[in-house]
């Protein structure tokens, strides 16, 4: 009830209401103590005092002498409060009484109770009168209590003063003494009070003692102390903020969880359109949200406050986004949802692409064009090609008939005419017959080059190790034996075309093979390794290598890096090795030192 | 003690009850007291006589024991009929049974704390009391001049009631002690 009163009034409420209840109690405390006394000091008192008179009328009632008891009675003058007082014999007969002439119907002895009692603002004494052990009669007494009530009425008359005195006193001292309570509260609310309404963190308490309130006061300046400290920094780095972000070539607006804008950057005025103040408090969806995104724009918005699940954020999306003036412009946008104590935010980054989409619009359309254009001339290229490899099928096949001739003629001017000739004639006769089948040779080795491009390959499962031995035990030459440690690991078996793979390994052994041929001892070993998706075969040996400068010549069609007086050869084979494994979509590489060896990798697919 | 016996139960009846008894018991009494009730006077003097027991102290020789018997006797002519034994019956004072004696002749008298003397030979009295104030007796008569003849108590009427003179010295020379109580009720005279 004291809730909203002044806390002036409230320290004189309560210590009226603790004054006025502890004299109040006390006086009541007091007062009964008083009357409980003096109710038992009147019993005490007349029990005295009829105890005397009982004593002092035995005589009397023993032998008969009514003046006697009467003037014993008549001392009772002497307490104004006993109005009367009887003496009753034996036999209950009225034996004297005081005053003398009490009617007789004051005491009623056979109804009276013994001893001491109140009643009716009397009190009633019964005394029994005894000499000896013998009762010889009954001492009745009444005495008035209005001296009881005129005390009453003092106690509660002086009670009263007490209290009004001390109320009074209460009020006076409490009316000097609480300012020293309330003004220090008074002044530190007036100065919260200023506080809150001017949000004036300058202001400071003054404080006006060293008790609770002023640790309160000291407190208070110290908290508000801090709040201004906290403020300037605040305001600083939120300064600071807006800065950055209005530096930013970036659109920075953040939303509330309403989907209403409350930040706008500069950027985003220049790319929108919108200044900041217009903008802020405007529903985003209304201001640059095309029109047919719009609802689903809230949806999303509504389902992530709903759910939490946001798919669109914290990622990069592209999507068009409306200018001022109604035009739609592709924005490419992250938004991420800012958390707070009690709130959710999202801030969205968004930069206008429409420089970036016309940039990539234009290297689209350059790509597109240049894939054209690669088409066409890979077209044209495998036109050319095709021609190119018909027109050398059709020369080798054309020379190979005058070549034959050439041949079978000089074949028979050999027989017919080597003892008609000098050893001079036989020699360039024997020139003559070599180069002839070196270029049939030739010739042989450019047409299977030239069918190969047009082979279908069938591809089937090759075993792989068995074929390199059985290749191996075709091309060792019996009639000049070497020494050969030949190995085979265990390879994988592979799928492809069966008689080109064998072609591969032809060439590779026999190359080999052929190029150890000045060693002491030719060590060939096979192996392959195993990759995700496809294997490497390679054969090593420890022949005459080659100088890895002239690498880029080792693949090409009659690209010799050893003269033919060296090691014989037309330079077709690793061109053919190169052709099959890249027509079954593999690759084919070397290493090699100059003698010392040359490995031979070719790879293909599992499948 | 039919008045005694009246009040006990007057204490237990309802009014119209109480009338009815008392009515009753009052034609009984009346009745019986034509034949052989002494004369009111005696019955108060023999009431006297037993109170006098409580108001009076004896000196220890006069009692033998302590529950020796308190001793009222009546010499000569007895007024009292049965009331005094009546009166006494069943009391005692400070442990002595009260007994009632009747002695014809002083010579009898061997045993005795209070005396009502009713002689008619005058002057014997003077005599009999010295010797009875000897035996610490309480001498107690209603014949004129009992007390300057030296007996202790006399019962005179005055304005129709039985009163008491008590003869101080003579108390005294019984050496017996009479409560101050008693003395206030009673005229005093020293002989």
């Amino acid at each position: 009830m004291l809730r909203n009163t002044p806390i002036k009034q409230k320290l004189m409420i309560v210590i009226l209401l603790v004054s006025g209840a502890v004299s109040l109690l006390t006086s009541a405390a007091y007062f009964t103590y008083e009357v409980i006394t003096f109710r038992q000091t009147t019993i005490r008192q007349l029990t005295l005092l009829g105890q005397i008179i009982a004593a002092n009328s035995t005589a009397a009632l023993a032998f008969d002498s009514r003046e006697d008891a009467t003037e014993t009675l008549l001392a009772l003058r002497a307490d104004p409060n006993i109005v009367a007082a009887a003496l009753y014999d034996v036999q209950g007969n009225l034996f004297a009484s005081y005053p003398t002439n009490l009617p007789d119907s004051t005491f009623h002895p056979e109804e009276k109770r013994k001893g001491y009692y109140f009643e009716n603002k009397f009190l009633f004494g019964f005394e029994h009168v005894v000499q000896g052990k013998k009762t010889l009669g009954t001492l009745y007494m009444k005495a008035d209590m209005r001296v009881l009530n005129e005390r009453i009425i003092l106690y509660v008359s002086i009670g009263l003063l007490v209290i009004m005195t001390s109320l009074l006193l209460a009020f006076l001292l409490t009316r000097k003494i609480q300012t020293q309570i309330s003004q220090p509260i008074l002044e530190l609310a007036t100065k919260a009070k200023v506080v809150s309404e001017f949000q004036d963190y300058s202001v400071r308490a003054n404080k006006l003692g060293a008790d609770e309130i002023g640790t309160l006061t000291d407190a208070f300046n110290a908290m508000l102390a801090q709040i201004q400290s906290q403020n300037s920094a605040l305001s600083e780095s939120s300064a600071r903020m807006i800065a950055v972000m209005n530096s930013a070539l970036t659109a920075v607006v953040v939303i509330n969880s309403t989907g209403h804008i409350t930040e706008w950057n500069s950027h985003a005025e220049q790319i929108f359109g919108w200044s900041r103040s217009e903008a802020l408090d405007q529903e985003l969806a209304n201001l640059v949200v095309p029109h047919r995104y719009r609802d689903d724009h809230r949806k999303g918005l509504h389902h992530f406050i709903a759910t939490g699940e946001g798919p669109v954020l914290n990622k990069l999306i592209e999507m068009n986004a409306l200018r001022r003036d109604g035009t739609e412009f592709p924005v490419e946008l992250s938004i991420s949802p800012l958390r707070t104590a009690h709130a959710i935010a999202f801030c969205g980054f968004i930069t206008d692409i429409t420089k970036r989409k016309q940039a990539e619009e234009e290297i689209r359309s350059l790509n597109q064009e240049l894939e054209q254009k690669v088409a066409a001339r890979t077209q044209e290229l495998q036109i050319a090609n095709k021609e190119l490899e018909a027109f050398s099928y059709s020369v080798s096949h054309d020379l190979r008939a005058p070549l034959r001739s050439i041949n079978g003629y000089m074949t028979i001017f050999a027989d017919d005419y080597t003892s008609k000739l000098d050893d001079e004639a036989k020699r360039l006769m024997t020139i003559i017959l070599n180069n002839a089948k070196k270029m049939g040779q030739l010739i042989d080795d450019l047409l299977e080059f030239s069918k190969l491009g047009r082979k279908e390959l069938t591809k089937s499962r090759i075993h792989m190790r068995e074929m390199a031995l059985s290749i191996y035990d075709d091309l060792k030459k019996p009639e000049a034996p070497r020494q050969v440690e030949f190995t085979v690991h265990n390879i994988p078996d592979v799928k492809g075309d069966n008689a080109t793979i064998r072609q591969v390994w032809i060439n590779l052994i026999s190359n080999a093979l052929k190029y150890s041929r000045h060693t002491n001892k030719a060590v060939i070993e096979i192996d392959a390794e195993e990759q995700d998706d496809l294997i490497t075969y390679f054969i090593k040996d420890n022949g005459a290598g080659f100088d890895m400068d002239y690498y880029d010549k080792l693949f090409g069609v009659f690209q010799r890096l050893h003269t033919a007086k060296e090691f014989e050869g037309t330079g077709v084979g690793l061109a053919i090795v190169q052709r099959i494994i890249s027509r079954h979509g593999g690759k084919v590489w070397a290493t090699a030192t100059p003698n010392k060896g040359a490995t031979f990798y070719f790879s293909l697919p599992k499948q | 003690m039919v008045l005694t016996t009246r009040q006990k139960f007057t204490f237990r009846f309802s009014t119209p009850n109480f009338v009815l008894l008392l009515c009753a018991l009052l034609t009984i009494s009346v009745a019986n007291s034509k034949a052989k009730q002494p004369m009111l006077e005696y019955q108060v003097k023999a009431v006297f006589l037993y109170n006098f027991a409580q108001f009076v102290e004896w000196p220890k020789q006069a009692f033998t024991t302590d529950n020796a018997p308190l001793i009222i006797g009546v010499l000569g002519a007895d007024p009292f009929g049965s009331y005094l034994d009546k009166t006494v019956k069943g009391e005692n004072v400070n442990g002595h049974p009260i007994i009632v004696k009747r002695f014809q002749k002083i010579e009898d008298i061997k045993n005795c704390h209070i005396l009502f003397i009713n002689i008619t030979g005058k002057d014997r009295v003077r005599e009999i009391c010295e010797q009875l104030n000897a035996k610490n007796v309480l001498t107690v008569s209603d014949m004129p001049n009992f007390t300057k003849q030296g007996g202790i108590v006399k019962f005179y009427v005055e304005d129709n009631k039985t009163k008491i003179r008590i003869n101080l010295e003579a108390s005294k020379r019984a050496d017996l002690s009479i409560s101050s109580k008693l003395l206030r009720v009673a005229e005093i005279v020293n002989n």
